[in-house]
Order: structure tokens, then sequence, then C-alpha cells
């Protein structure tokens, strides 16, 4: 079953002033329209100044009359913006998708999430709304326009006060709409209702005696809105959401008080704002293919890493495990005291699989563990090998392993050296070799120093190369010898006396 | 050995923990090599530790653990309780580990074969060699030939 949850915050142009000036609430205070100040009204009101029989729309003057401690407050956008701003972000926290109603509402669809139970989601959330610092009402419901008549009073809602005092209240029931007074449509503009009068003619006081109305005589005397009105009251009309979509960054931020010292703290907030950031990009279509982290410490220093993964993915789980990999070769030079997560979004991989191919079962788990294996022997010391296209021995190029199996390696085809496998000496070790000069050569005659000593029986050789004659020449000749024991080595003969043992064949 | 394992295609590269860093692409060619995942070690402890890795991760199902040209005072510092610990990840990651050691040294493996080749300068120019069995009843014994 599907839940939309209603957040409205009562008042927000002069509620977000008064909490950011830190204002004794137990004053009353009005928000005033703009113009002159003998030809302005009151536009919004504090609970204590209602109690002074102020209504909103009444004349300054007489407002004064009436309450001669209001205290009148002009409004100021920026700060209201700035409110709005943050509401939405916390809203952002519950759910991606959300509609921006208006009039300070917002309406939620929470399908996508999950809660064991109404009460624990509306504590919760008052909870964490707590942040904000604004009176506010939060209701669920079955249809989002339920939702959002119910958030309209403090009596059908779960809410968070402030005065006289912080206080928090949740409903356990949900909430009925039919005690609500007819009046709250009036002054609503989401639910149009041009024949108030006439129904308060009829002695409709309330929505409930609206909804006891037959819908069909309804439709019939006063037309099809309302009609469409009282679908909308007994929830029989569902309407779709207009989802606010207003962030496109993928970027979040967690600020430690006090710095914290050891991982686990980090990777917990980590986890859950992962979460969030996935949600942000699943309702794009997208996916992160790189995590971006940086880490700022206490004594100002910081640290930033990009976290490359191996195919563009949408878990959280599989982010954190590359981040905690990372985490854990890090050596942080003092406490952290902030952490800001950034993802960048790309296409989801597609791919279609063949039918007889094997592919890595997981290729996240491989990429994490080509990471470790870079931090064991080196990030250069591995991949698919490939022999140089040169002539000089001992060279190679090595291609980085890619998650898909795709290697981008030179199209032409380089044969094998020899036919016998050769064990290569890194690097070539030096090694004194009796010799003799037979024509231009010099010929080895006996291994004297080095792991393998001993008269050479057979050879081949010299096999005489060179490159490089352009920037940096090099020159060598090989010799293939055997040794007692069915040995077989190469050695080289760079000149003008140098000999190295490079390799055994076999 | 690596050379024949190599001549069969397959889906996955195979694994090749190298020991002492002495595979040599040139001598098997650009062909061959693209089957094969290198990773170069400079000493025992740092390709243990890479087969660990490996063996946990059980993504490539083959991993060749060259250390033949290991020294025996390195090989006895290898704990067999490493031996064991291989053998408990390769049976849950469903991996082959070929451990390639100058002398037996695994306290329980699977299976173990004795490699012996005899090459003379003649075998530069033929054919390249193939692993042949000659004890058959216990399949014990491969022989390059």
């Amino acid at each position: 079953m599907s839940y939309y949850a209603a957040l409205h915050l009562p008042g927000l142009p002069l509620t977000c002033l008064l909490a950011r000036k830190q204002v004794d609430s137990s004053l009353p205070a009005a928000l005033l329209s703009s113009g002159k100040r003998e030809k302005s009204f009151l536009l919004h009101l504090n609970e204590i100044a209602t109690r002074f029989q102020l209504s909103i729309g009444m004349n300054t003057t007489r407002a004064l009359a009436r309450c001669p401690e209001l205290t009148l407050y002009d409004a100021d956008p920026k700060l209201e913006t700035q409110a709005r701003a943050e509401a939405l972000a916390l809203i952002d926290t519950f759910t991606p998708d959300y509609e921006d109603t208006g009039a300070n509402t917002f309406l939620l669809d929470l399908s996508t999430v999950l809660f064991a139970s109404r009460e624990e989601w509306l504590h919760q959330a008052l909870e964490t709304s707590r942040q904000l610092g604004l009176p506010l009402n939060l209701s669920l419901a079955d249809t989002p326009d339920l939702a959002h008549l119910a958030a309209l009073s403090c009596q059908t809602s779960s809410s968070l006060r402030y005065q006289p005092k912080a206080s928090l209240s949740v409903l356990s029931e949900p909430p009925s709409i039919c005690d609500l007074p007819l009046d709250l449509l009036r002054r609503n503009h989401a639910f149009p209702l041009p024949q108030a009068d006439l129904l308060q003619l009829w002695g409709l006081r309330t929505l409930g005696d609206l909804i006891d109305l037959p819908r069909q005589g309804l439709a019939e005397r006063l037309g099809p809105k309302l009609a469409r009105l009282h679908d909308v009251l007994t929830g029989k009309h569902h309407r779709l959401l207009k989802l606010s979509r207003p962030r496109q960054d993928y970027q979040t931020s967690h600020h430690f008080e006090p710095s914290v010292e050891g991982v686990d703290p980090l990777l917990f907030m980590a986890r859950r704002l992962l979460q969030t950031l996935c949600q942000r990009l699943a309702s794009k279509q997208r996916a992160a293919e790189a995590l971006h982290l940086v880490l700022s410490f206490e004594n100002g220093a910081a640290h930033s890493r990009q976290l490359r993964q191996s195919e563009p993915t949408l878990d959280p789980d599989i982010l954190l495990r590359s981040l905690h990999t990372h985490l854990d070769s890090l050596h942080a030079p003092a406490p952290i005291s902030e952490f800001h997560l950034r993802l960048r979004p790309t296409l989801p991989h597609q791919g279609q699989h063949q039918l007889f191919q094997r592919g890595l079962s997981d290729p996240h788990k491989f990429g994490d563990t080509l990471k470790r294996l870079s931090g064991v022997v080196g990030i250069d010391q591995f991949g698919i090998p490939q022999p140089a296209e040169n002539h000089r021995p001992g060279e190679f190029d090595l291609y980085p392993l890619e998650a898909d199996l795709n290697i981008s390696t030179p199209s032409e085809p380089i044969p094998a050296y020899s036919r016998l496998p050769l064990k290569r000496q890194r690097p070539p070790l030096v090694v004194r070799v009796a010799s003799e000069k037979r024509g231009r050569h010099l010929q080895p005659l006996a291994l004297l120093s080095g792991p393998h000593q001993g008269t050479i029986q057979d050879f081949r050789g010299p096999f005489p190369l060179s490159g490089s004659w352009w920037e940096s020449p090099w020159q060598q000749s090989e010799w293939d010898v055997a040794l007692p024991k069915n040995l077989l080595l190469q050695i080289t003969y760079t000149p003008p006396h140098d000999w190295h043992l490079t390799g055994i064949y076999g | 050995m690596i050379s024949q394992l190599l001549e069969h295609s397959r889906d996955l590269p195979l694994a090749l923990i190298d020991g002492r860093d002495s595979f040599d692409p040139a001598s098997y060619g650009s062909e061959k090599c693209r089957r094969l995942f290198w990773i170069r070690c400079r000493e025992a402890m740092q390709a243990i530790q890479c087969t660990d890795l490996l063996l946990r991760d059980g993504n490539l199902p083959l991993i060749l653990l060259d250390l033949h040209l290991t020294s025996a005072r390195e090989l006895k510092r290898i704990p067999n309780a490493i031996w064991h610990r291989f053998r408990t990840e390769a049976r849950a990651s469903g991996a082959s580990l070929l451990a390639l050691t100058p002398r037996p040294c695994l306290p329980s493996p699977h299976s173990r074969f004795t490699l012996s080749s005899t090459f003379t300068l003649q075998n530069l120019e033929m054919a390249p060699p193939q692993l042949r069995v000659t004890n058959s009843e216990e399949a014990r014994e491969v022989v390059h030939s």
C-alpha cells in the first residue's frame, strides 16, 4: 500500500523571521504587507497574536489598537527563500519523490520508502525536522490530497511546535478530516470552493457535512467541480504528484561535532548519505561511475580522492565498500571534522552478454580486489602483458584489465620470441665470464660467478642486437649457452666488457 | 606449462602470480598473453598476499602461483596454515590454485605433479615442448618433451 505524506510549514514567512532573529515566542508578532505602513495589513500572525482577536488581512492601525504590544515585521524574501531551501533539502533526505504544492506545503511520495509503522516514520521525520527550527505539521494518508488537507490543521496532523515550549506530538491513528471546518477550503487555493457561501447557507460547517451529501446530487446542482472535490474528500480521487526535481547535483556533506578519529562513524554516516544520493540518481535514471571523497581534518588539512567504479552502479553497498577499502589504507594526520561525498553520474551500464561466454561474476568485487592488489605490489605491476613493438629484449607493455574484459592491445599479433620460454632475470645479473676473441666477437667459455657457474658445453650465438640510435642507443650480443646438468641460459655481452645473465630457458 | 595453459582459449584470463617477476611476455607472443593476467611480485610473501586476494575474490577461475625460482629458505618461511587457508578459500570461491614450487612444500594439495624436463640447445629451434604424463597409473609425473 502506498502512503503519501504532507509537510506544511504554517506561516513560514513569519516563523522563519522569528526563528532567525530568536524573538521571544511569548510575544505577539505579525508580518506586514509591503507598502506604506498606514495602508498595510497583516499577512501572518503568530499563535499569541491570534488570542488578541487579530486576524489575517486586518489593517495595521486596527491591529495595533487591539494589541499595542504587537511587534510588526516586514517580510524578508531572502530569509524565506533560504528557509524553503533548507526545508527542501530536509525533504530530499526523506524521499527524492516530492511535490512542491505551494503555500509552504510539500507532498511526499513514500511508496519507495520502507518503514515499520506510521508512528515510527512520523516520529523519526519530526525528530529529523528539528534541525529546521521551524514549527511544522506532518501527516500521512492514502492519497496526496487527503494528506495535504490533514496537514493544514494541527488537530489532524502530527506536529512540531516551539511555543510555549518545544514539543513534538505524533498522531497514533490515521487522521480524519471530517471535523475540519469548511472555511479551511476557502483559505486554501489548492482546493477551490466557489460555492462556499451557498454551502454555509445550507448549514454545512465541516468537511464531514460535505462528505455526507450525495455525490450525484452535488454534481447535478453545483457542477462537476464540486463532485470532484467530493471524490477528493472521500479518497476516491488519487492524483499524480508533479514531482519537483530542483537539485541536479549529487553531492552531500556531513560535519562531525566533535571530530572523529576512527573509520566506523564516518562509514556509518556515509552509508546513509550514499543511500540518499543513489536514490537521487535512480530518480534521474542515472548511475554512479565514480565517487569523489573530500575529507577535512581538524588541523586544516584536507584529503581528496576520486574512487572510480568498475562499472556504473546504484548500489550504496558497493560504493561504501570501495570507500571502506580506500579509508583502510589512509593515514589521517588529525581527527576528521567534515567529509564531502559527490557521485559522478553516467548512464547505467547496459550490456548484452553472450550466451556461451562467461564474464566476471562480480565486476565490482574484482575492481575492489584490483585496488587491494595495487596496494600490495603497486599500481603498475599487474595487467595484461603484451610484447613491446620493438626489438629490445625484455621490453613489454602492461594493459589494465577492465571489468568488462575488453583489452585494448595492438591489433597486429606479435609472434613468440623463442620456442622455449625464458625465465627472465630482472634486473639482469652481472656475471664474470671467461671468454676469448674469435673474429669480431667475444665467445664465452665459462661462467665464473653468479648462481649458475660452470664450463659452457654448447652455445648458440652471437645474436647482435642494437636500436634507438636516434635517442639513447643500445647495443648487445645475446648468447644461448648450455651448462652441465642440462641448464640452458641466456647471457648477453654489452660492449666494452659487461656480461649479464638475462634468463634461464625451460 | 604456462604456455600450455595459455594455448586453450577461455573466457576469463589465467591469473599468473609471478613470485620472482621472471615471466617473459616475448617468449609467448601477443595472442597467448591476451589470456593472461600477470601480477609481478618481488618476493614470496607479496605473491602469497596476492594469491590470498584473488582466491577470496573468486572472479578468476584459475590462479597460477609461480614460486619456481623462489629460494628454499624463503619457501620455508611460508607457514603451512597459509596453504590450508588457500585450500579453504579456493573451495569457497570455486577457484583453482596451481602452485609451482621447486620442491614439494604444499601440505595437502588435491593433486601433486612432478615436472621434469631435459632440454638442449636444439630445442630452441624445434617445435614448442608439450606436457606428457609418463606414469599413467598414478598420473604423478609430467614431463616436458
